[in-house]
């Protein structure tokens, strides 16, 4: 079954970021849209994942999959988001996110700073940041609240603007920067408390 | 790789930055090959394919579907199960005597359909009732007469006879 594929009047041409005609092509089966589609948002998708599971291989597989439901909706006539497709991209990926953690949570031990070493291992050492001070600062990220770990995610990871991240968690954009805001303080309190200093 | 459209957030800049760079090693572990990992395994999927991984949950759905019919003829069968065992249960009160509690009528309404089946009675002839029954039998006819059951109470009982 194929669904016609139904864009906003409000903003014609472009579905939050994407061209409109792009995403009609990929969901008539448009291989080369369907490319284009991938290659502009599997990175931040695979960012955020990746910030969320501090793992290469279940940011992909999540990656992977997000972008698997993504296709069968499209097919489907799934997405009715009128011109907001990059917040219902984000929200399945956040869905799905949300899903692994739980199961995470479900059947294993707390996250153990040993894996976040693991992370930190294998990233460049090019960064002006001591390895200690990341693993710190993930760590703190790990103490936050869900809904505020979400915000901070959504916001630096998946480089999404406030008015876009208000739209995926439906919440008012003051509420949404209020929330921000006090996500960073606590971050630096906690920073503070741990006593590791950033550069 | 960086975002290009943050505005940071001036109140804990430190933090911000830090984020900012953490968000950079994230992007930087992406693999570009990635895109056409993806692309394979969605290959069909957007034309109509029938790619493995988007037929989970169509299998669910008929795991669903398979259930719900199932379901479905359980209660019927459990409903023709309990209409069978209660046909049976109101058919045999009147054509099985073993075990009545009323075992004058009983024998009276059997005389009338069944006699093979009251002469196998379980305890007829231990209770000494079948040594008359050939006199019951014969005078059944009495039954129609509105004599009946009483008089057939009365043989029982009067023999000590019970079934």
């Amino acid at each position: 079954m194929r669904a016609a594929l139904t864009t906003s009047r409000d903003a014609p041409g472009n579905e939050g970021g994407v061209d409109a005609s792009l995403l009609e092509a990929a969901a008539r089966g448009d291989a080369g849209a369907w490319r284009t589609l991938v290659g502009s948002y599997a990175h931040r998708v695979f960012a955020l994942a990746r910030s969320r599971m501090h793992d290469d291989d279940r940011a992909e597989e999540i990656t992977q999959s997000v972008f698997v439901t993504v296709a069968t909706k499209l097919r489907d006539g799934g997405y009715s988001e009128r011109g907001r497709f990059e917040s219902w991209l984000f929200r399945v990926a956040m869905n799905r996110i949300r899903d692994e953690a739980r199961r995470e949570r479900r059947q294993a031990s707390p996250v153990a700073p040993e894996s976040l070493r693991g992370v930190e291992a294998r990233e460049p050492e090019e960064s002006p940041y001591g390895d200690v001070a990341f693993r710190a600062l993930r760590e703190a990220l790990s103490q936050l609240g869900e809904a505020d770990r979400e915000v901070i995610h959504l916001r630096h990871q998946a480089g999404m603007s406030f008015k876009e991240i208000a739209e995926l968690l439906g919440e008012p954009l003051g509420t949404l920067l209020a929330r921000h805001h006090r996500a960073l303080r606590k971050l630096k309190a906690i920073m503070g408390s741990r006593r590791e200093a950033l550069p | 790789m960086t975002h290009d459209n943050i505005r940071h957030d001036d109140t804990c800049p430190e933090i911000e930055a830090a984020l900012a760079e953490m968000a950079r090693r994230d992007l930087d572990a992406f693999d570009p090959a990635l895109v056409d990992r993806i692309c394979l395994r969605t290959q069909g999927l957007l034309a109509g394919g029938a790619d493995q991984s988007a037929e989970r949950p169509m299998i669910v759905g008929r795991i669903h579907r398979a259930t719900r019919w199932l379901a479905l003829a359980a209660v019927v069968v459990l409903t023709l199960t309990v209409g069978i065992l209660v046909s049976n249960a109101t058919r045999s009160r009147t054509t099985l005597p073993t075990g009545a509690d009323r075992p004058v009528e009983v024998l009276a309404a059997s005389l009338e359909r069944d006699i093979d089946g009251v002469l196998s009675m379980d305890g007829l002839w231990s209770s000494g009732l079948g040594d008359r029954i050939d006199v019951l039998y014969a005078e059944t006819a009495l039954i129609d007469d509105g004599v009946g059951v009483e008089w057939l109470d009365e043989q029982v009982l009067g023999t000590g006879g019970s079934l």
